[in-house]
């Protein structure tokens, strides 16, 4: 089990859920913009045959963002979702996480509450981009959600996903936020049209679908999230707004 | 703790930034590049680089701008690309130096939280450059010219200014003083909606009121300052910016 004791962190709470975030204290960051990442994957009793290989994927997306020009602005926030959201560690700067703290985060069992994921993963960048700008910093965000399976277990919906979303947007402490769900394994065409519908109801901008969840692919999958990372980071910087492509 | 930062920007009328800011251990630089003079961005830049690395004697003496005609002669440039304006503010272990050349903008906060704020312009907004003291003969022009009289505009209780060299210097207390800004004259050229300047007394404030004093402080507050409040309240940079500070805070 991994531990990230840090003074530091403040706990939030997380406006219309019973869950909670938390973050790094605004007066100890020392950057001029961040770009907050927030990943949650899937801990489902399914992805019991590839846990291992998300574990070193999420491990390779924060060593690959970790040797970018950017990562003195790159906050990141990991969570592992089945019938609950667990939160590994709130939004800290990327220079304070380690690829090697990853091993052991995903323990395989439960159902998959996708919506919540998704739900607390946009309420919290949302929440913390806020504090963040009021305290002078500019501010972008991305979000991944990565999953093998259908929502079965959430007390959020779709709809409400989408309106977080939206209003995330209409708030603009966000200079931009790009929002996207993967599907990693996704053999059966009822599961992709599925996830797709999914996606569409919860306002998601993309969905990037993976028919294998092997070693290589989950790989290929670090490689694509580090660069659409760095592609936000760098919108931030520049204040364009590339696209993101796997 | 001693906390430094420093941040430039370009103005809407300039095609290229001749502001510039720099800082190191217990100092900042703000240069201002004559908008009239050959490459005078690459000449505030040198003259900033110089100033962080000068000895306060060197300062006093002048000799801190011998490095700078020696990079200026190796790149070939005219001599007046080095026609720039430098404030310099240094801290030392009971107070804050400000030395400045030529003109531009000082301002400090008390510990009680009340700003002081000093403007210093010249006639015709020719102020005199540093880089005149590198030729006997633009140095007597410029003498000749009349020009060199300061014209001070202070706030109440502001400290008073304190001749050095071929500049002048203010020192700030730390038992009396919790932070010091320096900042271009840019500070004193925001358009307002009747195309008015505002001056320096309304831009100044705002940019004291950091969140947070950690990191990249000046850069975070100018940019939030340029890019929301300032256009909210009609103001607009017509000059480049460039902004230094240092505080003593929290860790």
């Amino acid at each position: 089990m991994p531990r990230f004791d840090n003074p530091s962190m403040d706990s939030h709470p997380m406006p219309g859920s019973t869950y909670a975030f938390s973050a790094a204290r605004p007066t100890d960051l020392g950057a001029s913009e961040y770009t907050l990442v927030a990943l949650a994957a899937d801990c489902s009793s399914s992805v019991g045959g590839f846990a291992k290989d998300i574990e070193r994927c999420v491990a390779e997306v924060v060593r690959s963002c970790g040797s970018s020009p950017r990562s003195d602005n790159l906050m990141l926030r990991f969570t592992t979702f089945n019938h609950q959201v667990r939160e590994v560690h709130g939004y800290r700067p990327l220079v304070a996480c380690s690829p090697k703290d990853y091993k052991g985060s995903i323990r395989a069992q439960g159902s998959t509450a996708l919506c919540d994921a998704a739900y607390t993963a946009v309420a919290s960048l949302c929440t913390y981009g806020a504090q963040l700008e009021g305290h002078d910093f500019d501010v972008n965000g991305i979000i991944f959600v990565v999953t093998d399976g259908c929502e079965n277990a959430s007390r959020s919906t779709p709809k409400e996903v989408r309106k977080a979303i939206e209003g995330a947007r209409k708030l603009a402490h966000l200079t931009s936020l790009t929002t996207v769900l993967v599907g990693v394994g996704v053999k059966d065409h009822g599961l992709s049209q599925m996830l797709d519908d999914f996606r569409k109801q919860a306002g998601f901008d993309r969905y990037v679908e993976l028919d294998k969840a092997d070693a290589a692919t989950l790989a290929s999958l670090a490689d694509f999230v580090s660069k659409s990372i760095a592609v936000q980071s760098q919108a931030l910087a520049t204040g364009a707004q590339p696209p993101i492509g796997f | 703790m001693l906390h430094i930062d420093a941040h430039f920007t370009r103005g809407r009328t300039h095609p290229v930034c001749q502001d510039y800011a720099a800082v190191g251990p217990g100092i900042a630089v703000v240069c201002d590049g004559c908008s009239g003079a050959p490459d005078s961005d690459v000449g505030a830049r040198l003259l900033a680089h110089a100033a962080l690395r000068a000895t306060p004697d060197a300062l006093r003496g002048g000799t801190w701008m011998e490095r700078t005609e020696v990079a200026r002669c190796a790149l070939g440039l005219d001599p007046a690309s080095l026609d720039a304006t430098c404030i310099v503010a240094r801290a030392t272990e009971g107070a804050i130096t400000v030395t400045m050349f030529g003109d531009g903008v000082v301002a400090a906060r008390r510990l009680d939280g009340t700003l002081a704020i000093i403007e210093v312009s010249y006639p015709q907004s020719a102020p005199p450059y540093p880089s005149y003291a590198l030729s006997e003969q633009r140095q007597q022009a410029y003498d000749r010219s009349g020009l060199g009289t300061a014209t001070l505009r202070a706030t109440d209780q502001a400290p008073a200014a304190v001749p050095l060299g071929r500049g002048l210097s203010w020192r700030f207390p730390r038992a009396q003083w919790q932070s010091v800004l320096v900042g271009s004259d840019g500070l004193g050229a925001f358009r307002q909606m009747d195309q008015t300047l505002a001056p320096s007394t309304e831009i100044v404030p705002p940019l004291f009121r950091y969140p947070s004093p950690r990191g990249a402080f000046v850069t975070r507050r100018l940019r939030r300052y340029l890019t929301k409040e300032a256009p909210t309240r009609g103001l607009h940079p017509e000059d480049d910016v460039a902004v230094a500070a240092l505080c003593w805070g929290g860790p």
